[in-house]
């Protein structure tokens, strides 16, 4: 809280140029990575890998390039609730949708309904 | 001994003057008056409509306004309440000015980024009222799909850009919260040292903080539904109009925490400072309003229960929002607790904190019922519903809004209010409210469905009773702003701590100065000791 | 509580010279920024849930649709989405090194690698203008002027045979539902491209500030807080790309 150094702490922790490029690469490479997992067919599973790529990805961004790693607690406290909450926000979300029949639009639907036209504003 | 005191030299009001001096102030105190005056000419605004609604609804017959105008007294009286009064009001106005000294600070962490919190309200405020000018909204306060989406041609653009800009301001004052109190306390002041109206505002801000984007994205996707004729919730391109109600409820569920956890937290100060007692199970309090906050985000679909949600989800739902009672529960027993063998007063402001346990525990309860999947279906969207949530929210959250503005006048203002007259107020409060909306639990539950202006004539009795109620209610709080004003300039002087509390605002001078503290605070003692408190000066008539 | 007011030692006569971007409700600098870090992260955790909401919807149409988001998502130009991440990831990366460089106290450096980020920003929505052109030019945008045609054009990268496999949604269905899935990506892609909008409007003048000296090692704050909201941005399109642009690519 209140320190009475008569000098600040300083810039905090520069990283090395080496580093960046380091985790610019693996981003690259997981970009291409995950193009060309997409053209494989895994089933279910094409999502899962997309997802569990990017979130990877995310997680280099995050922890080097966001500097999360050099943080204090509360900044990674602060991370973790925001992906806390938005893990409620879907998970939640699902608890719904995946309890309950969907039928499909029936298949003479008329496109041309008049709820496909904005409204006033 | 009252004309001993005099009016601090220099304090915060008259450190500056001119209207420069107070629109670009960095002062948190100076912001929390100004949100004071913005919030108060709002439920002015808001009780108008509230007063159109009870003039219709004291005869069976819609014969006082159209249908479709009365659509928009329910939905402009629900909007304004809602968002421009309720949310904003205790943490924007208590909280801005309480919380910095409350912790030993010299401000808010962001000084600047709370005043444009505050222009942020402003200019959100003033386009719904654009709106409410030109026409209004007639969907509700919810602004339910399809008919918000394409068939309504009511202001609904504009209307919801005003409450998408207003919950940036509450995002803000959320934020502010959170890293004040995390790395602004004074040496000493370690969270369980901490008044526990803070925690309850460090639980309203993780709200605010999560919970509001949900919304703005809704209404975003709403409004490019109207404005571009996307399509995210029209049934005739497979959308789901459920899922704008899944996604309005994950935020306005926990928004109604954000109105209530403060309230909560002023309670809190209230019983301990008029009972001169350390609050009973500091701890498990203080955890509560946490457990309120979390809690409060997972039970959203219990507005959703007749909306087409699986049986599946309903019982999930309805459990969890059973459990959602225990915290709150845990809060009125600890200060029924608290009570037990204090030195209790009657202060007006705890003539509110006594009505607010009473009303509060109503609407609690009757949040079960509501929560029962059974009784739910025969009790969804009629007068039971709204007696509930007026229960909560007024006799609940306005009564510890009034309690605290009551409570912290002589801190804000130096001026003691007239205590007679405040204690019939508070009295006409009570008895109003009780007879505005008691009937209405009993209407409710016979079947008279909200949002029609007009209903079976047996009804009659009970909703004439209501609207009788109503004007006493409105005369409850129009005294106040006659009485507090007198006092700004006839008030007794009230010096650093008329009430004998013992949190650390209350150490400095009444009205404080700009910077709080000539002297960092240095935290030694336990919250709410009231052994070394300065012995209560007694103002009272 | 029981508190003394006690003596600190921070009176009014500051008597050590504090540094001049030092706010005086903040006793030291590092609290100051450690203040800003914090809330600048409690920010992007509202920015998180905003986009999620959009999440949700994607979650729940993707499901029920399937076969509508993955016709719709082969008529996206792979190749300008992935040039698109590309110069973003690139664009993050030197916003990183221009934070550094503030950091290093190297002024110039700092500009000129803010300067770089505002272009590849820039380049990134000039891509975006040319898919939204297209995008009109083939009647998908939703609305009433929407057309789904039965056949139509392959992606420019990656072969599609004309023949899919069996869908499970009629002609007449893929017209309503393939709008769901182009609202949720004008309105994904749209708020992201205003918020590399937004970014590039901030680094604008942080870059000004920048030029005139008002950084040192001591003081970089703003532009510690414009890179993290640079790289939340690229960290929702890190999303936005497989999302959108992978549904289903191998048929």
């Amino acid at each position: 809280m209140s320190d009475h150094a008569s000098h600040s702490s300083g810039a905090g922790h520069v990283s090395p140029i080496s580093l960046y490029i380091t985790i610019f690469a693996a981003l690259m490479v997981l970009t291409a990575v995950t193009v060309g997992a997409a053209f494989v067919d895994l089933g279910q599973f094409n999502f899962s890998v997309a997802m569990l790529i990017a979130g990877f990805k995310a997680s280099l961004v995050v922890w080097y390039f966001m500097h999360v790693k050099y943080q204090s607690h509360l900044t990674k406290l602060t991370l973790a609730t925001g992906m806390f909450f938005l893990a409620i926000l879907l998970g939640m979300m699902l608890i719904d949708y995946t309890s309950k029949d969907f039928t499909a639009m029936p298949k003479g639907t008329d496109p041309t309904s008049e709820m496909g036209a904005p409204a006033a504003h | 001994m009252l004309d001993k005191l005099k009016m601090p030299e220099r304090h915060y009001l008259n450190n500056g003057h001119g209207l420069k001096s107070w629109l670009l102030t960095k002062d948190h105190k100076r912001i929390a008056i100004m949100y004071l005056i913005s919030i108060s000419v709002m439920f002015l605004l808001g009780g108008l409509f509230a007063m159109g609604i009870r003039l219709e609804l004291a005869t069976p017959q819609g014969d006082f306004v159209q249908a479709d105008t009365y659509n928009k007294f329910f939905t402009m009286h629900g909007v304004i309440m809602v968002f421009f009064f309720l949310i904003p009001s205790i943490p924007a106005v208590l909280g801005n000015f309480m919380i910095p000294p409350m912790i030993g600070a010299k401000d808010l962490a962001f000084p600047r980024i709370n005043l444009l919190s505050l222009y942020i309200y402003w200019i959100g405020g003033i386009f719904t009222l654009a709106a409410m000018v030109t026409g209004g909204v007639d969907t509700g306060w919810t602004f339910y799909t399809p008919y918000s989406a394409s068939a309504s041609n009511t202001h609904i653009i504009p209307t919801a850009l005003g409450i998408f800009i207003a919950g940036f301001s509450s995002i803000l004052t959320g934020l502010n919260f959170i890293v004040t109190i995390h790395r602004m306390r004074a040496p000493g002041m370690g969270w369980f040292r901490l008044p526990l109206f803070v925690w309850a505002h460090y639980a309203t801000s993780l709200v605010q903080v999560l919970g509001t984007p949900v919304i703005a994205i809704t209404i975003v996707m709403l409004g490019v539904e109207r404005a571009f004729g996307f399509g995210i919730f029209d049934p005739a391109r497979g959308g789901d109009p459920v899922l704008f109600q899944h996604l309005f409820w994950f935020y306005s569920h926990p928004a109604v925490y954000i109105m209530i956890l403060p309230a909560l937290g002023v309670m809190s100060e209230l019983v301990s400072t008029f009972s001169k007692k350390m609050i009973f199970g500091y701890s498990f309090v203080a955890f509560s309003s946490l457990a309120i906050a979390v809690f409060g985000f997972i039970v959203w679909a219990h507005h959703m229960f007749v909306a087409g949600i699986s049986t599946y989800a309903a019982m999930v739902f309805s459990f969890l929002s059973f459990s959602v009672a225990i915290p709150s529960a845990v809060k009125v027993f600890n200060w029924t607790a608290t009570l037990y063998k204090g030195a209790i007063s009657f202060e007006t402001p705890m003539l509110y904190a006594y009505g607010f346990m009473g009303l509060f525990l109503i609407g609690g309860l009757t949040g079960l019922f509501l929560a029962t999947l059974g009784m739910d279906i025969h009790l969804h969207d009629t007068y039971f519903v709204v007696a509930h949530f007026h229960y909560i929210m007024v006799g609940g959250a306005i009564m510890g809004y009034m309690g605290g503005l009551h409570y912290w006048w002589p801190k804000m203002t130096g001026r003691m209010y007239s205590e007679f007259f405040s204690r019939i107020a508070a009295i006409l409060v009570f008895v109003g409210f009780n007879l505005t909306f008691f009937p209405q639990f009993v209407v409710g539950y016979l079947g008279m469905p909200r949002r029609y202006h007009s209903y079976p004539d047996e009804m009659q009795l009970l909703n004439v009773m209501s609207s009788a109620g109503a004007s006493v209610l409105g005369l409850g709080y129009l005294l106040p702003v006659i009485y507090l004003l007198w006092s700004l300039k006839k008030g007794a002087v009230a010096g650093p701590n008329p009430y004998g509390a013992s949190t650390l605002e209350w150490q400095t001078q009444s009205p404080p100065l700009t910077e709080n503290f000539l002297e960092v605070p240095e935290v030694t003692g336990e919250p709410y000791e009231y052994e070394h408190v300065v012995a209560k000066e007694s103002h009272l008539v | 509580m029981s508190s003394t007011v006690a003596n600190a030692d921070h009176g009014h006569a500051h008597a050590h010279a504090h540094h001049p971007a030092l706010q005086h409700h903040f006793d030291t600098m590092a609290q100051q920024k450690e203040a800003a870090v914090i809330g600048m992260w409690v920010f992007l955790l509202t920015e998180i849930l905003f986009f999620g909401g959009l999440f949700v919807a994607y979650m729940i149409y993707r499901i029920w649709y399937f076969d509508a988001f993955a016709e719709a998502s082969r008529s996206l130009s792979l190749f300008w989405g992935g040039l698109n991440t590309a110069v973003l990831i690139g664009s993050s990366l030197t916003m990183a090194m221009a934070v550094r460089g503030a950091q290093t106290n190297k002024r110039k450096a700092t500009v000129n690698w803010l300067i770089l980020t505002m272009i590849l920003g820039a380049v990134f929505l000039g891509v975006k203008v040319i898919e939204y052109a297209d995008k009109f030019e083939h009647h998908h945008v939703p609305g009433p002027s929407f057309v789904w045609a039965a056949e139509h054009e392959a992606p420019a990268a990656g072969a599609a045979p004309a023949e899919h496999r069996q869908l499970s949604l009629t002609p007449e269905q893929l017209q309503q539902t393939t709008q769901l899935y182009f609202s949720l990506y004008f309105t994904m892609t749209g708020l992201h491209a205003l918020h590399m909008i937004i970014g590039i409007g901030i680094m604008l003048v942080i870059t000004w500030m920048a030029h005139k000296g008002r950084f040192d090692e001591q003081y970089f704050t703003p532009v510690e807080m414009a890179g993290l909201y640079w790289h939340f941005v690229d960290i929702v399109w890190i999303f936005l790309f497989p999302l959108l642009y992978l549904v289903e690519r191998h048929t």
